[in-house]
């Protein structure tokens, strides 16, 4: 059994939208406005293990970008706790035990868009070396040699350190992030959607960086993604999130062939493939509910064709349906 | 039977100061009357530009050099701006990838609707045109229209902004839609609702749809023939079954083998090497060349011409293929 690198228990991000002069005002005056709060991240929890790759998926505003920010420590939690390697941290709360310890460099974060996330007026040589020379994790003379190596890990070669980011393309942009990520040698690393803003033939060349480094350098990923197809290939084990909640937790053979949950189901028969025989789409019904106003009951019981009364009025509850498969679905009663 | 669209030997290029881009160099390929054609290639292949030469939106430095564009009957090179706007949003509609920018955030739906067809329909009462529009709001699966109508387009999700310019494009019952990337924008979940609605409502009008996206598992499951585009030209076109099951460009063969479900799980996947090359300074041979494992001597001095192969596809490749010495 490996040992588990990070845990995560019960976190929960709410983002609240407080009341402005005027509101308040009225309010003082016998009026009823209420703050408007948004659980991005309602309770959720799971552990990654060591070496292991995690695939978060769901559709936009499930919640599983706050989920990566708040694991990698750039997003303060609004409860629960985040434990790397048995030891507690949250968010930015507990900061002199951050940097006792150096967490923040164990974990790391690759980006979405590989055109926004570097900074335009800096060179590669310093994008790269800035954060372990800050770190002192070495000296300024030694900049070019740990650079030269670090790119020649993410296969840029030396030609790439003198040039700005804009001279450079999508795929090689994030091969320079990637660099910038690993050059204070992290052992989890967040990939926040590093793919999908990448050409088909160049998303190839980077998901293989991303397989060869994890064998070089023994990482654990936290993929997140909204690409089904993605996610199965890389990930051992899937996270399932809607509407800030788990649904369903498994290993990848686990949820692909005995998928338990109907909004899986759904996520999986959606995806596009590459066959020619499959004419027709039966898409799920309606859209992501606003997560200001969620439903009553189960989350997905608006958009579910499975759904009861019972669904309507209860929440599920999220438990083990088979050996290391957790699922939120009434159905399973 | 008889095309509505045929393009011949299309050149669109733009001259920069840098140097002439040729974003579309020489396609040719048509649209039968109902047909669903998928245009697929990476970013910069020239697959957009493809779609606005036909819509007439090529603006400076943009121009179309030489070539036809045939829309039943009518050369749309040789008519009139004036004539072009007939045609334009009546007879060929087109919908773009981000339904946040095409449509006017100052304007309600109904507003944005109703002048569609006002544009081309001067006579039309204000009544009817209402009723056509609400109609096509609820035709591509938006309920309860009525309210739908007099929102603006923020309210609206990104899925429903999306089904509003579908129904924008559907409101003249047009003969060809030009559909840019319609999906991307979209979640999965989404992006199967409006695949099925597309699908759907050109089956019921007997729209001809040109579906451009980078994506080809989207296109596999729904078009008749796929025209594969790379770096301004069309290396291999042929019906969807051949060029998906059947790939014979080595660049198609790449790009299909490279999608990780046609991998085996945890593995490396199959990748092409390198990267697109500069627009500015395309090779003088095939531009694949550089990143292709089946290239011979002769690629890298002479362009590859598309050759009809005996299957019926069209393929430009001097190393694989029929009509070719080797």
């Amino acid at each position: 059994m490996k040992d588990k690198i990070l845990e995560v228990k019960n976190i929960s991000k709410k983002f609240i939208k407080s009341l402005d002069k005027t509101t308040k005002f009225i309010n003082l005056l016998g009026g009823s406005y209420k703050e408007e709060v948004v659980h991005a991240v309602d309770n959720v929890s799971f552990d990654i293990l060591s070496g292991e790759v995690v695939g978060v998926v769901g559709e936009s505003g499930c919640g599983k970008s706050t989920l990566g920010r708040m694991i990698a420590g750039i997003m303060p939690i609004t409860s629960g706790s985040v434990s790397f390697k048995e030891k507690h941290y949250a968010g930015f709360e507990n900061e002199k035990y951050k940097q006792d310890h150096n967490i923040d460099l164990k974990i790391q974060m690759i980006f979405q868009d590989p055109f926004s996330s570097l900074n335009p007026r800096k060179k590669v040589l310093d994008i790269i070396s800035e954060a372990p020379i800050y770190h002192q994790l070495i000296s300024k003379k030694d900049k070019k040699s740990f650079v030269a190596e670090m790119l020649a890990k993410v296969g840029l070669n030396n030609d790439a350190m003198p040039r700005y980011p804009h001279q450079f393309s999508g795929g090689q942009r994030q091969r320079v992030g990637i660099a910038r990520a690993l050059a204070v040698s992290p052992e989890l690393v967040v990939c926040d959607e590093s793919v999908a803003a990448l050409d088909v033939s160049i998303q190839a060349q980077i998901i293989n960086l991303f397989l060869d480094l994890r064998e070089k350098m023994n990482l654990t990923y936290l993929f997140i993604s909204h690409d089904m197809g993605v996610i199965e290939h890389i990930a051992d084990r899937i996270v399932v999130m809607y509407l800030g909640q788990i649904v369903e937790i498994a290993s990848t053979d686990e949820v692909i062939n005995h998928t338990n949950h109907p909004y899986t189901k759904a996520l999986l028969s959606g995806v596009p493939t590459l066959d020619t025989t499959r004419k027709v789409y039966e898409p799920i019904k309606g859209e992501i509910p606003s997560p200001l106003n969620p439903p009553s009951g189960c989350y997905f019981h608006p958009r579910c064709k499975f759904a009861t009364e019972k669904c309507k009025v209860e929440k599920p509850v999220f438990k083990e349906v088979a050996p290391h498969h957790f699922s939120a679905c009434h159905l399973n009663d | 039977m008889k095309p509505i669209l045929e393009i011949k030997n299309l050149k669109t290029h733009f001259f920069k100061k840098e140097g002439i881009v040729k974003a579309v160099d020489d396609i040719s390929f048509h649209i039968n009357a109902g047909e669903i054609v998928g245009l697929v290639g990476e970013s910069g292949s020239g697959k957009t530009i493809t779609g606005f030469s036909i819509m007439g939106l090529v603006d400076a430095p943009g121009k179309i050099v030489s070539g036809n564009i045939v829309f039943k009957d009518i050369d749309l090179r040789n008519i009139s701006p004036k004539q072009m706007q007939d045609v334009r949003g009546n007879r060929i509609a087109m919908i773009f990838q981000d339904p946040m920018m095409t449509l006017n955030p100052v304007l309600r739906i109904q507003t944005q609707m109703m002048e569609t067809i006002k544009a081309h329909d001067k006579k039309i009462s204000n009544q009817e045109a209402y009723d056509k529009c609400r109609d096509a709001l609820g035709l591509v699966g938006i309920s309860s229209p009525d309210e739908r109508m007099k929102a603006y387009p923020h309210q609206f999700s990104g899925g429903m902004r999306q089904r509003v310019s579908i129904a924008i494009a559907l409101l003249n019952k047009p003969d060809l839609i030009i559909a840019d990337e319609p999906t991307t924008a979209l979640d999965v979940t989404i992006q199967g609702q409006v695949i099925f609605e597309m699908q759907k409502l050109c089956k019921e009008s007997g729209t001809a749809l040109l579906w451009v996206t980078h994506d080809l598992a989207v296109v596999a499951g729904i078009t008749d023939r796929i025209c594969v585009m790379y770096a301004g030209r069309i290396i291999e076109q042929g019906s969807t079954d051949k060029i998906i099951n059947n790939p014979m460009h080595p660049y198609t063969q790449g790009l299909i083998k490279s999608v990780p479900s046609r991998n085996k799980k945890g593995e490396k996947l199959h990748q092409i090497d390198g990267m697109v090359p500069a627009m500015f300074c395309l090779p003088e041979g095939c531009a694949f060349e550089e990143r292709c494992h089946q290239r011979i001597e002769k690629c890298k001095h002479e362009q590859p011409a598309e050759l009809k192969q005996a299957d019926g596809r069209y393929l430009r490749c001097w190393n694989v293929g029929e009509s070719h010495e080797r």
